[in-house]
């Protein structure tokens, strides 16, 4: 369903990301992990048609985004990594907003939008400024957005971010629910534990690079480990986490 | 001793109060204000700015004083304490106008913010010395602007005036007066604005504050440009009274300052002359009081209530401007990309400070102008000034339409938040060129749905049905062809573009405008007025407006299809 086929992507001369390859089928989530300034972003952004790559394509059914980029975008649904929303629109506003662009009907647009306002617990902050929101709040509008047109692919970028205890698990059940109803899912976080319970897939970037791809077993197998944590600090941490820990802790007591 | 200096310098900016005061003093003044979307023009420039029309005034009066021009002009004896009052009131209304403009634009700076609650609160620094390091801070910040704006023309002025004929012995009392007078001038107004914002601080809630103080601005703005207006007119009238207390004009502290100069230059006899300087003063210092008392007790009632507040909109009052009945010309619009967006332009228009402030201005400006010239309808006395002044009725709609567009034009290339716009560069594709769309219908909706409606009606009542329609008519196609000029090229959604196209060749872009104002608000009313004698020759305009169309639509299909295509970010090289 989508496919990245050799992406490149330069800011200049700097290589943000190289060669990366994967396929992601309906109802399948991929994972994909890495530290800060490994390329995810960028990703996300060759992925979703903000960014064109500087070599290779991201393909759509066979097809390359940039052919039809709107038709495209209209089978996707997307949850950037900030929440950057208009703070003046209503919550129920930037939602009318997006399904207008969507051609959403008006009918469906306003049941969809709703009943997910109702279930999210946003229904009584709809029509107040989004600049009021906490930043959960405004993570779920974005989730209410990237689903209320039922797009056959998600990308998500940092999709817990801020969200509290109970939205998190409602968003876990929610993803797996998603991948049996044979959604193809983009799944881009720092929570390791959340990745190893709802993806099907891993992909590890460093340095803009993939050092390990593959079904989650495969790379526990390849890697010897047994959680998704204790692969992710083997191939990717180049020192020690918790003697960087006790270091910060000797500077902040010890120094006089 | 530089070094001493420097040392000391570097010593006392290490203080945490000093630190405090340079931060509130380099914000009112723009610098430190990374997230700001002004683009941080420098202090230096800003400083430059001010100081300009001071210099510029001030040496073109060199030749009106000069003594050979006087002798050419024929005028004998000169008195320097009598025949500059009308240029002394033009420098109190420079002064104060130039010092309020500032004030006014840097106005959400000047009190302490969210952003200053989350990074100071926290830290061990008490809220009195907050208080303190943001009033010491306003006032350096008034006194820099006072001093820049009016040092050039304290010194170049009595120059200018007494170069050629005067003698010591009136040059400096000269000077002095006209000095200390401007300067006065400047801080009254200071503190007449920031009195006003600290009374509504202390006596509002935050929240209705905010919206409070929108609204304070607009009169402000208003008063100023009254001030501005009736520049040119108050000497003369002052000229004409024998006690200029009797009048209206006695309100206004443009003539408490220019009755401050008179007495100042010892050449006063007036009683009322002497009043209205001791109003000055007294009330000078009324307003130095007010400001010491309403800013602390806003201060202590406002600053620790931010958190609940400041993400608040401030104009909660234009909740749903799009179910207002004339603005829902978006039924007419084609695609839903531009419904979205046409949408999105409007809520932006009326619920961001920025551009509900420029917008404010507009009408604010828009608003004299009407005054103006009705005023002067209803002043003319012969029939010749009552028939330019009958004419002149002609360019109201064109003169209010064109100021309205144009702001509206320049309010467009303001970003509302750049950060935000990834929904619409998500939505929309490039290709399909619906930026102009977008703005035609922002600017019918905001413009002329309410404008051409009002001209009918004040029209017909004026000059009876048929030359009543006809001007209705003609200003019509006269404000669609303006609207077809002023979104020629453009190629953005209106608030998101991150580079104000503006600034890399705004001088040039000024002056277009303002011989566009000239052109469109005078002279084609002007040619108007000729035609509609015989009602026939309006259809001279036939031909030409129709020229004007056709070349416009010739030169939009020659445009290359990169030239035309949306952008969202747009390069400061021309």
């Amino acid at each position: 369903m989508l496919e990245a086929k050799g992406l490149f992507k330069y800011y200049g001369s700097v290589p943000a990301v190289r060669n990366v390859n994967f396929h992601i089928g309906p109802g399948q989530v991929l994972g994909y992990l890495g530290p800060n300034g490994s390329g995810k972003s960028t990703t996300v952004k060759l992925l979703t048609g903000l960014l064109e790559p500087t070599r290779g394509q991201v393909l759509f059914s066979g097809k390359n985004i940039h052919d039809n980029l709107v038709s495209y975008r209209k089978r996707l649904g997307y949850v950037p990594e900030e929440a950057n929303l208009y703070g003046y629109m209503t919550g129920e506003e930037y939602l009318a907003m997006v399904g207008t662009f969507r051609e959403m009907p008006s009918h469906i647009l306003r049941h969809r939008m709703n009943k997910l306002l109702e279930l999210l617990s946003l229904a009584e902050h709809r029509h107040v400024p989004m600049s009021s929101y906490s930043k959960g709040m405004r993570q779920r509008i974005l989730l209410i957005a990237a689903l209320m047109d039922d797009p056959e692919i998600l990308i998500l970028d940092e999709p817990l971010s801020g969200l509290d205890a109970v939205s998190s698990l409602v968003f876990r059940y929610l993803i797996q629910g998603l991948c049996l109803k044979g959604k193809a899912i983009f799944y881009c976080s720092h929570v390791l534990e959340v990745v190893e319970k709802v993806c099907t897939q891993l992909l590890i970037l460093q340095k803009g690079e993939v050092i390990a791809h593959g079904s989650i077993d495969d790379v526990r197998r390849q890697i010897g480990q047994s959680t998704v944590e204790d692969i992710f600090l083997q191939v990717v941490a180049e020192k020690d986490v918790s003697r960087i820990a006790n270091d910060i802790v000797d500077v902040i007591i010890h120094t006089r | 001793m530089r070094e001493y200096l420097s040392q000391k310098w570097t010593a006392a900016k290490r203080h945490p109060w000093v630190k405090l005061v340079l931060l509130f003093t380099l914000r009112m003044f723009g610098g430190g204000d990374s997230d700001s979307n002004e683009g941080g023009a420098g202090i230096g420039a800003i400083l430059v700015l001010l100081a300009m029309p001071g210099i510029l005034v001030s040496l073109l009066l060199l030749e009106k004083y000069g003594s050979l021009i006087r002798f050419l002009r024929g005028q004998g004896a000169f008195d320097p304490f009598v025949s500059t009052i009308p240029d002394e009131y033009f420098f109190i209304v420079l002064s104060m106008g130039v010092i309020g403009s500032v004030i006014l634009w840097r106005w959400e700076t000047i009190f302490p913010d969210k952003r200053d609650f989350q990074n100071l609160v926290h830290l061990p620094i008490s809220l009195g010395r907050i208080f303190l390091a943001n009033l010491v801070a306003i006032g350096l910040f008034a006194l820099l602007l006072i001093v820049v704006t009016n040092l050039a023309s304290s010194i170049l002025f009595p120059v200018a005036v007494l170069e050629s004929e005067g003698t010591i012995k009136d040059f400096f009392p000269f000077a002095f007066g006209h000095a200390v007078t401007i300067f006065a001038a400047g801080v009254f107004t200071a503190m007449a604005i920031f009195a006003a914002l600290g009374t509504l601080m202390a006596v509002l809630p935050y929240g209705m504050f905010r919206v409070a103080s929108l609204v304070a601005k607009f009169v402000i703005a208003i008063a100023l440009l009254i001030l501005l207006v009736l520049g040119g007119s108050v000497p003369d009238t002052l000229a004409k009274e024998v006690h200029p207390s009797g009048l209206n004009l006695g309100y206004l502290p443009t003539v408490w300052m220019l009755a401050l100069a008179q007495t100042l230059w010892g050449h006063n006899t007036d009683a009322h002359v002497s009043e209205m300087a001791r109003r000055a003063v007294n009330v000078s210092g009324t307003l130095f009081f007010i400001v010491l008392v309403t800013y602390w007790a806003g201060f202590r009632k406002s600053f620790q209530r931010i958190p609940e507040f400041a993400e608040r909109s401030a104009l909660p009052l234009w909740r749903r401007p799009s179910s207002f009945a004339p603005l829902r010309v978006e039924t007419l619009l084609l695609t839903n990309a531009v419904r979205a967006c046409y949408r999105f332009a409007l809520r932006t228009l009326f619920r961001s400070g920025t551009h509900v402030q420029l917008m404010l201005a507009v009408i604010a400006l828009s608003a004299i102008t009407v005054a103006k010239l009705v005023l002067d309808f209803y002043a003319a006395h012969t029939l010749s000034e009552k028939t330019s002044a009958y004419d002149s009725l002609l360019s109201l709609p064109f003169l209010v339409g064109f100021l309205i567009l144009c702001g509206l034009r320049l309010a467009f290339e303001i970003p509302v938040d750049i950060r935000a716009n990834w929904t619409l560069k998500f939505w929309l594709d490039p290709a399909k060129q619906q930026a102009r769309s977008i703005a035609r219908a922002v600017m019918y909706s905001i413009c002329l749905s309410w404008l051409i409606p009002i001209t009918v009606v004040y029209s017909v009542r004026l000059w009876g049905w048929i030359d009543g329609l006809l001007h209705t008519l003609f200003f019509g196609v006269c404000a669609l062809l303006l609207i077809e000029v002023l979104i020629v090229k453009y190629r953005k959604i209106p608030f998101t573009c991150v580079f104000p196209s503006y600034k890399s060749h705004s001088p040039l872009v000024l002056a277009l405008y303002l011989l566009g104002f000239i052109f469109f608000g005078t002279y084609i009313p002007h040619l108007e007025s000729e035609a509609l004698i015989s009602r026939w020759d309006m259809l001279w305009f036939l031909p030409v407006l129709s020229g004007i169309y056709l070349g416009l639509k010739t030169y939009r299909r020659q445009m290359l299809d990169m030239d035309k295509s949306l952008i969202f970010e747009e390069s400061d090289q021309l």
